[in-house]
């Protein structure tokens, strides 16, 4: 585990982990944009990343009656924001999982796919994580075979699906999800559904 | 009863399907007929109180949720479930998917119903078609070949439904004219529309003029054209202004079928990628200005890939004048245009002015497919003679076409029994162990290229060209395949032999008699 170190810029403590910002100077800026680029309807998203919290405040203003699950892997910096948001308690659930295994034994794995929110990622405070954040997005958004698993045991399906050439990094798509249900699962009630979602990409 | 008419293509195609809704109403007077559509067509929904309830495929919203990668990728397949159950919870006693691609059989057959009908899936597979009808569709329809029948005439055709002609006829003094489309290379250059406009209200003071437009197209209407002619409506108002109107000048618009659907005059402007033999207007006398230039239609996806807009230029202002003057006057064809025919043994048929021979080959080609289709070979020599009555005054020669079509008949005959014979001997070979690739690709080769060496008979040897390039799992599957061709085949040269006794038998005797016909006519004999 590497060691998060926290500056004052203008007042404000920006954590840094391994000589990277895990939020921009500009934060304020920063969060605007990425509130701006991730804009929901429903009221529930899933966000992977906390880093100084700025985004969280900023994604919250912009969608009153919101609530937000963040996912993080260090505590110190959900102390940190836990200390400094006490107005947002009601509003942000804060999770600490440090691997894809953890979270996939936590409970939030059961409301993403109960509620199948949004997940949104925080990328910029990813630090020396940005990879184990990719695969918690990818996992909570069932676009790698760990998460794609889960959601389809959630949805009824039984068996584990065995997925060819995913190369790391890249996210499953209906593509992908059509050829597992055409392989093992041909017969269930929403294969149909799969398919035709299918042909919106074809 | 409840009924479920899936109709997942555009405004225009759901006004194109609306003769086919109608004989549903006629059929189950006391049903409940709900569509499922896009969004975009829900413009619609004043125009048909008769529609009980107007399921929505959210295609926009599902297409852009499935790309995104924030949105869990079971997201939407918990909303299509939703709607498949929704659907299933009506209890639909009849579904029919008039939409024909794949999006739409794999709804269909994930809905429960009584009875489907139309392209439907079966897991990942599709039903086998239960019609020649549909199947022909599913095979003719997308080709460059397509345009033998209407688009609602195949719909019709598949359905087992009936889709009577609207007929046409002016309703009051204003002139409406749609001078844009959807797509960019079927417009009609906004000068041409703009000089055309100007000319024509200035030959006819007595008319009043509308320039129909949606609300997106507004900015750029009102730059071309004077405030208070501009209409930017709902369909609802578009009706209402159609209720009084003497025709409609538009390019390829659900306008143009909205406005055949209420018996208001047509003239079409068929640029780009419209192709009038397949969805021109639903309507008795409406008329199409078609391009001459060889590109035209060109293909539905991209835009234009010419150099300039050959089509649109080749239509001059002059000519759009003239054909509006002709179908003022209700000339028979206006000058340069064709007109839409309804004729009781071949159905929907367009007709140039300028090409009779082209005509009659057309209308006996769609006769024999029509024939073939419907599976009527007793009805073939009463239904020829029919037809003649109804293409002879053209004044078309007889003897001419006889001879042309047995000679043709003899070509069609030699390929047929070619083909026949070098699939039974490959089969054999096959079946007895020795399969040989070679002889199967030289077979291949030859069907292949049929239909671009015999372009008058195209139609007819579509299917043998096209199943040459098709994949197989199995040799014994191309054989299969192979021998239902060509027995569909054998049968519409048998129907066409018929055909051809009738113009020998009766050519000679309509010839004679138009031959002694005065001038004046009979009675004054």
């Amino acid at each position: 585990m590497s060691v998060l170190m926290f500056h004052e810029i203008d007042g404000t403590l920006i954590p840094s982990e391994g000589g990277r910002l895990l939020s921009s100077p500009s934060y304020a800026r920063e969060a605007a944009e990425w509130t701006e680029k991730h804009k929901i309807a429903g009221d529930l998203a899933v966000i992977v990343g906390l880093g100084a919290g700025h985004h969280v405040r900023t994604w919250l203003a912009a969608h009153p009656g919101s609530r937000v699950i963040v996912v993080e892997s260090r505590p110190a910096l959900v102390n940190l924001f836990r200390t400094a948001n006490t107005d947002l308690r009601d509003r942000v659930e804060l999770v600490i999982v440090e691997s894809v295994e953890g979270l996939l034994k936590h409970e939030i794995m059961e409301t993403a796919a109960a509620t199948l929110a949004p997940v949104l990622l925080f990328a910029p405070c990813a630090g020396e994580q940005e990879k184990l954040f990719n695969e918690f997005f990818a996992t909570l958004s069932g676009r790698n075979p760990a998460g794609l698993n889960f959601y389809l045991r959630s949805f009824g399906f039984e068996g584990d699906a065995v997925l060819e050439n995913v190369g790391e990094g890249r996210l499953l798509t209906i593509k992908d999800l059509g050829l597992v249900i055409d392989t093992a699962h041909e017969g269930h009630p929403q294969a149909s559904a799969v398919r035709v979602l299918r042909e919106l990409l074809l | 009863m409840k009924i479920l008419v899936i109709s997942l293509l555009r405004l225009g195609d759901f006004f194109l399907q609306a003769p086919l809704m109608r004989d549903l109403h006629r059929r189950y007077p006391d049903a409940e007929i709900d569509v499922l559509v896009n969004p975009g067509t829900l413009a619609a929904r004043e125009l048909f109180p008769e529609i009980s309830r107007w399921h929505v495929f959210e295609r926009d919203r599902l297409q852009k949720d499935v790309g995104t990668a924030e949105v869990p990728l079971f997201a939407p397949v918990r909303d299509v479930a939703a709607l498949i159950e929704t659907l299933s919870a009506r209890r639909y006693s009849l579904l029919l998917n008039f939409t024909h691609n794949r999006l739409s059989a794999h709804l269909a057959g994930a809905v429960t119903a009584g009875v489907k009908q139309g392209l439907i899936a079966e897991g990942p597979r599709f039903r086998p078609f239960e019609n020649r009808w549909l199947r022909q569709f599913n095979e003719k329809f997308g080709g460059r070949d397509g345009g033998l029948f209407h688009y609602t005439e195949w719909l019709a055709g598949a359905f087992g439904l009936e889709a009577p002609l609207p007929s046409s006829s002016a309703r009051g003094n204003r002139v409406l004219i749609q001078p844009l489309t959807s797509d960019a290379k079927k417009n009609w250059s906004v000068e041409n529309w703009k000089a055309w406009l100007s000319e024509f209200r200035a030959r006819h003071p007595e008319l009043r003029f509308s320039v129909l437009g949606a609300p997106f197209e507004e900015e750029f209407l009102r730059r071309h054209f004077e405030a208070e002619d501009l209409e930017i409506s709902s369909l609802t108002k578009v009706r209402d202004l159609l209720s009084e109107s003497r025709f409609l000048v538009t390019g390829d618009t659900s306008i143009k079928h909205l406005a055949a659907l209420e018996n208001v005059p047509v003239l079409e402007i068929a640029l780009g990628s419209s192709d009038p033999w397949k969805v021109g207007p639903y309507q008795a006398g409406a008329a199409v200005l078609s391009s001459r230039v060889s590109c035209a239609p060109c293909p539905s996806v991209g835009p234009c890939r010419r150099m300039s807009h050959e089509c649109g230029e080749e239509i001059s202002v002059a000519r759009v004048l003239e054909a509006a003057e002709g179908f003022m006057a209700s000339t028979a064809i206006p000058s340069g245009a064709s007109r839409v025919l309804k004729s009781r043994s071949v159905g929907w048929m367009l007709r140039s002015d300028s090409d009779a021979t082209e005509f009659v080959a057309r209308s006996a080609e769609k006769l024999l497919w029509r024939l073939f289709l419907e599976d009527e070979k007793d009805a073939a020599p009463s239904r020829a003679r029919l037809w003649m009555d109804e293409v002879s005054e053209s004044a078309p020669d007889w003897n001419a076409i006889a001879a042309t079509m047995a000679l043709e008949q003899d070509m069609l005959e030699r390929i047929h029994r070619e083909a026949r014979q070098s699939l039974q001997e490959a089969a054999n070979l096959c079946l007895a162990g020795n399969f040989d690739p070679q002889l199967l690709n030289s077979l291949r080769r030859q069907w292949g290229n049929l239909r671009a060496s015999q372009p008058r008979l195209r139609w007819q040897l579509q299917e043998l060209s096209e199943i040459a390039n098709l994949p197989f799992a199995h040799p014994l599957a191309f054989f299969g395949h192979g021998r239902r061709v060509l027995d569909d085949l054998a049968t519409r040269l048998f129907l066409r032999n018929r055909i051809l006794n009738v113009i020998k038998e009766h050519g000679g005797v309509h010839e004679r008699l138009s031959r002694k016909l005065p001038e004046r006519g009979p009675e004054a004999t």
